[in-house]
């Protein structure tokens, strides 16, 4: 996208600029403007500006420093008051007056934006207008929100930031949590004009050559025989932080066993330690959940409990119907009674 | 015990050494629960003397996670022992496993984990799992899992191989003389004198 000379393209993996557990909102936009201010003075652009535009740069710095980091200020607070009754006003009664709301039946389809975040409406749109009058558009892709797991969790971060981001006609790719695509999360995935799930790749049999092409790559032809690699991309599920995590460790025995190469042995005992890792914390009801799906091929996604064991990666979904328990899950559990 | 791969220091040492100072890899000691066994000051020293070069120990207890954060960055590329996950609660793995990518440095990080640990961090904390991947060992109440006999065997054979008794090696890492080959750190650490090297 930056290549193409029309885009600004900020990148912001959010989880490592904020703390996310809070669930605040205005943490992406925050993230947002500190990133695009950047890009704004690294594109050179600042120096073909106006004396008026400097300053309302400037103003809208100043503004999105605040909005990101808070401020100190001295405020002026005047005296509290208390009048004292008239000594012949015999009805009177102790009290003061509270604002009562009724709300209205009409609500409206989604929540106002809160005030804080209209305010920094007015800074944001600066940024964007004056890239927009040099011919860029600007795009933002946020990683890292797919790690707020629950569909809830994430929509409270991300509603109202990418609320605003669509009106300043900012695109916004996301990385989401696998959960918005099931269950009580789906209605979040409307949201978007688009979702594109990243599935798994395929392990089959004559179908393991992208991930045989990942471990060439990384020069695992020189350990690993072509079974061997096989065994590797079998056992990965097709995911490819554990194919490169069971290539290394299968490789690390090999070495400590003085073996030249990596024997069937080793790829086994690296599968087996991913499966104990998949294996550990897992309740009673999702261990079911799991020799279900083993031995009928059955599994339904709309549970809660079925939910939770896609997003973990324990139970691995290849199609819309193809749903397999991770395989080196599978070779360390326990079969049914 | 563990249904976890046990590995002696040694091996684990070997495998940090091989990924290399900038791996960004993360793994996990499983200690014993045994109440004489090493702690993670025991367990960094052998890695010292294996590696050959300090190893950092720092506690997580209590620690809100900008603190974690300042200790696995400052410096960022040390092989790092984090302890004190004991009194994690699911929320506390949850929140350190939504910030994975800002604990992401280019030295080693040992977590330093109970049985019970473990089962929360991989109950709660997925991402940080996956992280991890199998690189999950167990450790004996020694903090060694070599039995009697296979340390005696592997003693025996760097005797025959170097033509040297186990007291000669001795007196030569007392009077500083022993060669740098990393055979020999493993011969005291076998012997129980790492602290020679």
């Amino acid at each position: 996208l930056q290549e193409n000379g029309k885009t600004v393209c900020l990148y912001i993996d959010v989880s490592a600029e904020t703390d996310l557990s809070g669930l605040n909102s205005g943490a992406l936009l925050a993230s947002f403007g500190l990133h695009l201010s950047r890009a704004l003075k690294d594109s050179g652009i600042e120096n073909a500006l106006t004396p008026n535009d400097v300053e309302s740069l400037k103003s809208a710095r100043t503004q999105l420093k605040h909005f990101a980091y808070g401020k100190t200020e001295q405020v002026w607070v005047a005296d509290e008051e208390f009048d004292e009754p008239p000594d012949d006003y015999d009805d009177y009664e102790p009290g003061h007056f509270v604002t009562q709301t009724t709300p209205g039946k009409l609500k409206p389809p989604f929540p106002t934006l809160h005030r804080e975040l209209e305010d920094i409406r007015s800074p944001l749109s600066f940024f964007i207008t004056t890239l927009r009058s040099h011919g860029l558009d600007t795009v933002v892709v946020f990683d890292g929100l797919d790690r707020l797991i629950t569909p809830d969790r994430f929509w409270t971060v991300v509603h109202q930031d990418f609320r605003l981001l669509r009106k300043l006609n900012v695109a916004v790719l996301a990385a989401a949590p696998l959960s918005v695509l099931y269950g009580a999360g789906r209605p979040i995935s409307e949201h978007f004009d688009r979702v594109h799930h990243i599935a798994a790749l395929q392990i089959s049999p004559g179908k393991t050559m992208k991930l045989r092409s990942v471990l060439t790559q990384r020069g695992a032809h020189d350990l690993l025989q072509k079974t061997e690699m096989d065994r590797v991309c079998k056992g990965s599920g097709g995911v490819l932080r554990d194919l490169i995590s069971l290539a290394r460790d299968a490789g690390e025995m090999a070495y400590l066993d003085g073996s030249d190469d990596v024997k069937p042995t080793h790829v086994r005992t690296a599968v087996t330690q991913l499966g104990q890792a998949y294996l550990r914390g897992l309740s009673t009801d999702q261990q079911k959940e799991l020799r279900r799906l083993a031995k009928t091929g059955t599994f339904d996604i709309s549970s809660q409990t079925n939910a939770e064991l896609l997003v973990t990666r324990r139970v691995l979904e290849y199609s819309a119907t193809g749903f397999r328990v991770h395989p080196a899950l599978q070779q360390v559990m326990k079969p049914s009674k | 015990m563990s249904d976890f791969s046990t590995q002696p220091p040694f091996d684990i040492g070997r495998r940090i050494e091989i990924r290399g100072s900038d791996a960004y890899s993360w793994l996990v000691v499983l200690r014993s629960q045994a109440p004489e066994s090493a702690g993670p000051e025991d367990f960094a020293h052998e890695l010292e003397a294996i590696l050959f070069k300090p190893v950092r120990v720092a506690s997580a207890q209590g620690l809100p996670l900008g603190e974690i954060r300042r200790r696995l960055e400052f410096p960022p590329d040390d092989v790092l022992i984090l302890w004190g996950f004991e009194s994690y609660t699911a929320h506390d793995w949850e929140a350190l496993d939504i910030h994975r990518a800002a604990l992401i440095r280019p030295g080693t990080v040992v977590l330093w984990l109970s049985p019970v640990a473990l089962r929360d961090l991989c109950a709660n904390a997925p991402n940080l799992r996956s992280f991890i991947g199998g690189s999950i060992f167990a450790l004996s109440p020694t903090g060694d899992v070599m039995s009697g006999e296979e340390r005696s065997e592997r003693i025996r054979e760097l005797e025959a191989h170097y033509d040297l008794k186990t007291a000669e090696v001795v007196e030569l890492a007392t009077a500083r003389k022993l060669p740098p080959e990393p055979e020999f750190v493993e011969w005291l650490v076998l012997i129980g004198r790492g602290d020679l090297v």
